[in-house]
């Protein structure tokens, strides 16, 4: 594999890419994972700087003092707890958002995103319906908490 | 989300997906490779991204991805430039700021290069008529994906996309270096 310091100058990387491949705006996914190669990335290895990306995301609209939109949570949610949702495990599920509560992110938000996530899901267990009202008691609990600081 | 959409901008999947898998390799192209820039890249873009919901303007997915491309263009030389960032990137987004393509002798560079490549790999290709007609669409009349599409009669662009993983499977990079005559650096180690 041709990688960027090893073989070729970063300007004939362009070249190569820019004739093989053409305008960017037409690029499809074969040639996305091509140019990966290229560089000597690992195109199946971007969970990680995913999740790195939307925290960011979410941390400097934080900063800016603008408002963090609840999809983000969202978008969080999905990729730190992919193993755990392709389980579709209630209790699964649970340990992903206790995960998500050691970020400090406001509360409301958080519930939004339990509401979203359990919306739609039917058959639930006995013990799924007692993890899921303690865990809405939990975030009720915190939400009063922090609307009485 | 709008029931009407096939993807949710807002899944985990779509973000990884679009903003990894897509337009993280178009970040790192325009950084010459630099991971860092890149990043920051794909970050700004996908705060525009958000900011401004295509989905909300009339955008179709399909649509989306190129759109992005433009836009994500735009940040990079508007920040090459030193230029501050606009609020209205979503309505100038035809102008590339500062390409190095957009000179008449770097555009004919750049199509004889496109055509020599061309016929070069045709060659790969002797008897697979089909790849053959792909490559000279592709490299002799520089048309796009969904013009290749409809020249060959094939029902979608995505039926392009599997002839380019097939294209792209022989003509690897290494084969392509040679092809262009490009000289690889000895490693100093």
């Amino acid at each position: 594999m041709a990688k960027n310091d090893e073989s070729l100058s970063p300007a004939d990387i362009e070249k190569l890419i820019s004739v093989v491949l053409g305008p960017e705006e037409d690029w499809s996914e074969a040639a996305d994972e091509y140019v990966l190669r290229l560089y000597g990335l690992d195109p199946s290895n971007s969970s990680k700087d995913a999740c790195d990306l939307i925290l960011r995301l979410m941390d400097n609209a934080r900063e800016k003092g603008e408002e963090v939109p609840a999809g983000f949570m969202n978008i969080l949610w999905d990729l730190t707890s992919k193993d755990d949702w392709e389980a579709d495990s209630i209790a699964s599920a649970r340990r992903g958002i206790e995960e998500m509560q050691q970020i400090p992110f406001p509360p409301h938000l958080a519930a939004a995103m339990v509401t979203q996530h359990f919306r739609d899901k039917g058959d639930l267990s006995e013990d799924d319906e007692q993890i899921l009202r303690d865990l809405a008691a939990e975030l009720l609990n915190e939400v009063e908490g922090s609307n009485n600081e | 989300m709008d029931e009407a959409l096939p993807v949710d901008p807002w899944s985990g999947k779509f973000f990884e997906e679009f903003f990894m898998g897509r337009l993280r390799p178009v970040a790192f192209r325009l950084c010459c490779g630099n991971e860092t820039n890149a990043l920051d890249l794909v970050h700004d873009t996908a705060k525009w991204f958000y900011d401004w919901k295509p989905w909300e303007k009339g955008l179709s997915c399909e649509a989306w991805f190129p759109y992005t491309v433009l836009v994500m263009k735009r940040i990079h030389y508007r920040r090459i430039k030193n230029e501050p960032p606009a609020n209205q990137l979503d309505e100038a987004t035809e102008e590339i700021v500062g390409s190095d393509r957009a000179s008449a002798a770097g555009k004919i560079r750049y199509m004889a290069e496109r055509q020599s490549l061309g016929s070069k790999l045709m060659a790969l290709f002797e008897d697979d008529e089909q790849m053959q007609e792909f490559i000279y669409y592709r490299y002799f009349c520089n048309m796009t994906r969904s013009e290749i599409a409809t020249a060959m009669r094939l029902e979608d662009a995505r039926e392009v996309t599997d002839l380019e993983a097939r294209f792209t499977y022989r003509a690897t990079p290494e084969v392509a270096i040679k092809l262009l005559g490009l000289v690889p650096r000895r490693d100093s180690v």
